[in-house]
């Protein structure tokens, strides 16, 4: 067999060569090149994805699967920062989940972007974020973790603003890059953090930067240290995931292209800031209230999204609202201390979303347009795409036995057990969230395919090609099965019960048949509402034009008016700039100033004295020397 | 005659060529009034070996040998000295002011300014 290491490398190495070929042709635009780019980045994240596989079934036969590698990238003093990987089980599922969602949607994206000029530097980016993503996954060092942590925020940068010559995208752009940031400084100042108490790890024989032996020296840090850390990680995992308060950057970031969409923002990067808080749930959970904030940021957040995708009439903006929301689940997960089950509804949520984003790439490829105002009535003209997105809302809804329903079936089953605060507002979150979830999703759904007519549209409609079609066709397969298989409530003949949460050393709780009672009849309680009220859709309108409540939703709870007119344009720009510049005055300006001025002022009465005139001098002479006889002749006389 | 006299005659040519120096207009005026001051000064040379070498050895109070008499006359020799170093001396500056005068077609000392910051 091949060496392991090599395997687990090639994984990382492979999209990232990728990347580095296709970037030397990123400027030539025409077919053969672009047909070149393309299968040779599917080729790359194909051979990740199978060498992603193998490493998943060796992560799945051993209990306590851990691996890894490293070599000294650099060292401060006498410590090393070293560059490698770790791989347990929660790593290689990570890595099979980024590995297969890039590669079907890099093979939907030949279909979807057919055409568009800057194709190989689209393929170039989606090569390197993929490699970036990956990098995350894999790191062993909490420094390369950010390193490529800060690379998976510039790849979505690139993305968001790929096509840069619409002044929305350029702006989305910027603002996702800057929203996260402030996030990332978080995580950064978590990692500094820890460095600082570096002394105490290195007294044990640990790495303080070594993301398992932080881990391992959680009993020995003061609380104090381990809740400012968890804080830090926490806004770092915030900003990336989009958790309120940061989360107005991802409804914007839609601007992408769909598949980016469907890759980044809603199946592989946002759910970095879970992953890493999965990876250091040991040290966060050390901190009761920690877990505590998680859990409320998650529900705030689950609720927040939620609510504004009720009324959002751009079917990404409704997704994108969502994905906020499922995230906000994860985080709520992970707020109980089931940091495996978040881990499982990001598996599922990976699927079922990109399914549904790919669905709706495939009706605005048809319609050309977002706006579900000018869709309705897609049903016949698109059957695949109409059932395929059916089994992905579906899922997201969480209805009984697709994908959404194991997993978030397990969070408010867990919540159900659990005591404490966290638990109750979970509990009760997650159950108002799912009626949300289940109105939104299907007002999407009614009013994209059914209930309306548009005669002048309908017209040139058509289902889309069939490199679109495929992969949501698989996407639709595995939005169905894979919350069972991943979770079999019973022993299956290959798959054993509870697998994914047994290999996280998570305790298992069977099903509870009232909880999932419960959940089902709400989620049936939105979908029925949601069916009465889009049935006809001007009554509705009407009624929700009538509520106030709307218009705060519709302004999106005004956060943004909030970030960019007050914070931004108030706060900062009136008050903090102009601090900053009374201090850039007074202090910097003035004096260095007054330092030029005096200077080149200095000479100016001696110039007057250089005028040409030769007379002038020689009388200036005279006039010196005899100033300098008299004074020298009268000291003379009364030293004497 | 007195050193006095002597040597007010020579700060009085003294004053007046500076002044001149000062004040003309005209660069030949200017450069009769440098000679003034020369001869100032020469006179002085004079007046002084006249007067102080020979009482400085007078007080020592014995006969003058030849290495004092080329001392007492030193004064003397630096003024001729002097007189002939002035002389070639005007005459390079005659030079010079003619060809101010083929360049700038002035002789006029305020419009030979070019040296001003």
């Amino acid at each position: 067999m091949f060496e392991i290491e090599l395997i687990i490398s090639l994984i990382f190495v492979t999209p990232l060569i990728v990347a580095l070929i296709n970037s030397l042709f990123i400027t030539l635009s025409d077919n053969t090149n672009v047909k070149i780019g393309s299968y040779l980045s599917i080729m790359g994240i194909f051979i990740s994805f199978i060498l992603s596989i193998y490493i998943f079934s060796l992560a799945y036969g051993d209990d306590h699967y851990k691996i890894n590698a490293s070599f000294e990238w650099f060292s401060i003093g006498n410590l090393p920062v070293l560059f490698g990987y770790y791989v347990d089980f929660v790593s290689a599922s990570m890595l099979l989940v980024v590995t297969s969602v890039s590669l079907l949607v890099q093979i939907y994206s030949l279909g979807y972007m057919k055409g568009d000029k800057g194709l190989v530097r689209y393929f170039t980016y989606l090569s390197l974020f993929t490699s970036s993503m990956l990098g995350v996954v894999l790191s062993i060092n909490i420094l390369q973790m950010y390193f490529f942590w800060e690379l998976v925020g510039v790849c979505s940068y690139l993305l968001i603003g790929f096509w840069f010559d619409r002044n929305s995208a350029r702006n989305a752009a910027k603002k996702a890059f800057l929203i996260t940031r402030i996030g990332d400084v978080g995580f950064l100042f978590a990692i500094l953090l820890i460095f600082s108490n570096g002394l105490s790890f290195l007294d044990k024989g640990l790495n303080p930067l070594i993301i398992q032996d932080i881990l391992l020296m959680t009993g020995d840090l003061s609380t104090t240290i381990i809740f400012l850390v968890s804080i830090g990680l926490i806004a770092g995992a915030v900003g990336k995931s989009a958790q309120f308060p940061l989360h107005t950057w991802l409804p914007d970031a839609m601007e992408g292209p769909t598949p980016v969409s469907a890759l980044i923002h809603a199946a592989t990067m946002v759910a970095a800031g879970v992953f890493l808080l999965v990876r250091f749930f040991d040290f966060i959970s050390a901190s009761s209230t920690s877990l505590l904030i998680i859990a409320v940021i998650g529900c705030t957040t689950s609720l927040l999204g939620a609510s504004i995708a009720l009324v959002m009439n751009d079917i990404k903006k409704v997704l994108a609202y969502s994905t906020i929301s499922q995230l906000g689940y994860m985080f709520m997960a992970i707020g109980i201390g089931a940091p495996a089950i978040a881990m499982f509804h990001l598996v599922t949520h990976a699927f079922f979303k990109a399914l549904l984003f790919l669905g709706a790439g495939n009706v605005s490829h048809a319609v050309h347009s977002f706006e579900m105002e000018k869709m309705g009535n897609l049903k016949d003209k698109m059957p695949v795409t109409y059932y395929t997105f059916l089994l992905g809302s579906l899922s997201l809804v969480g209805i009984f036995p697709l994908a959404g329903f194991w997993s978030k079936d397990e969070i408010i089953n867990t919540a159900y057990q659990g005591t404490n605060l966290a638990s109750t507002i979970v509990l009760f979150g997650s159950l108002i969230g799912i009626v949300m979830t289940a109105f939104y999703t299907f007002r999407m759904v009614f009013l994209t395919f059914n209930h309306r007519i548009q005669p002048k549209v309908n017209a040139t409609i058509e289902e889309s090609p069939k490199s679109m079609l495929f992969p949501v066709a698989i996407l639709s397969v595995l939005a169905v099965i894979i919350g069972f298989l991943i979770n079999p409530p019973i022993d299956l003949p290959f798959l054993e019960k509870h697998w994914f949460l047994h290999y996280q050393h998570h305790k298992v709780i069977d099903i509870n048949l009232a909880i999932a009672l419960v959940s089902t009849l709400l989620a049936g309680l939105g979908i029925t509402a949601a069916w009465i009220f889009y049935k006809n859709r001007n009554i509705t309108d009407r009624l929700f034009a009538s509520i106030n409540m709307s218009q705060v939703l519709h302004k999106k709870w005004y956060f943004d008016y909030l970030y960019e007119i007050v914070i931004v344009k108030q706060i900062f720009y009136r008050f903090i700039t102009r601090i900053t510049q009374i201090f850039d005055d007074v202090i910097i300006n003035h004096p260095s100033d007054f330092v030029g001025y005096f200077a080149k002022n200095l000479g100016r009465p001696v110039s007057l004295f250089q005028n040409g005139s030769v007379q002038f001098y020689g009388l200036v002479l005279t006039i010196f020397y005899a100033l300098v006889v008299t004074l020298g002749v009268l000291l003379l006389y009364v030293i004497s | 005659m007195s050193l006095e006299s002597v040597l007010t005659l020579s700060a009085g040519l003294f004053a007046i060529g500076l002044f001149g120096v000062l004040t003309k207009r005209n660069l030949i005026a200017v450069l009769m009034c440098i000679e003034l001051m020369f001869n100032a000064i020469n006179v002085a040379a004079v007046g002084i070996s006249r007067y102080i070498a020979p009482s400085m050895f007078r007080i020592a109070g014995s006969d003058l040998n030849s290495e004092q008499v080329d001392l007492i006359l030193s004064g003397h020799v630096i003024s001729i000295f002097s007189i002939a170093i002035s002389a070639a001396e005007v005459s390079m500056a005659l030079a010079i002011i003619i060809l101010i005068y083929r360049t700038k077609n002035t002789v006029d000392i305020s419009d030979i300014n070019k040296m001003s910051g």
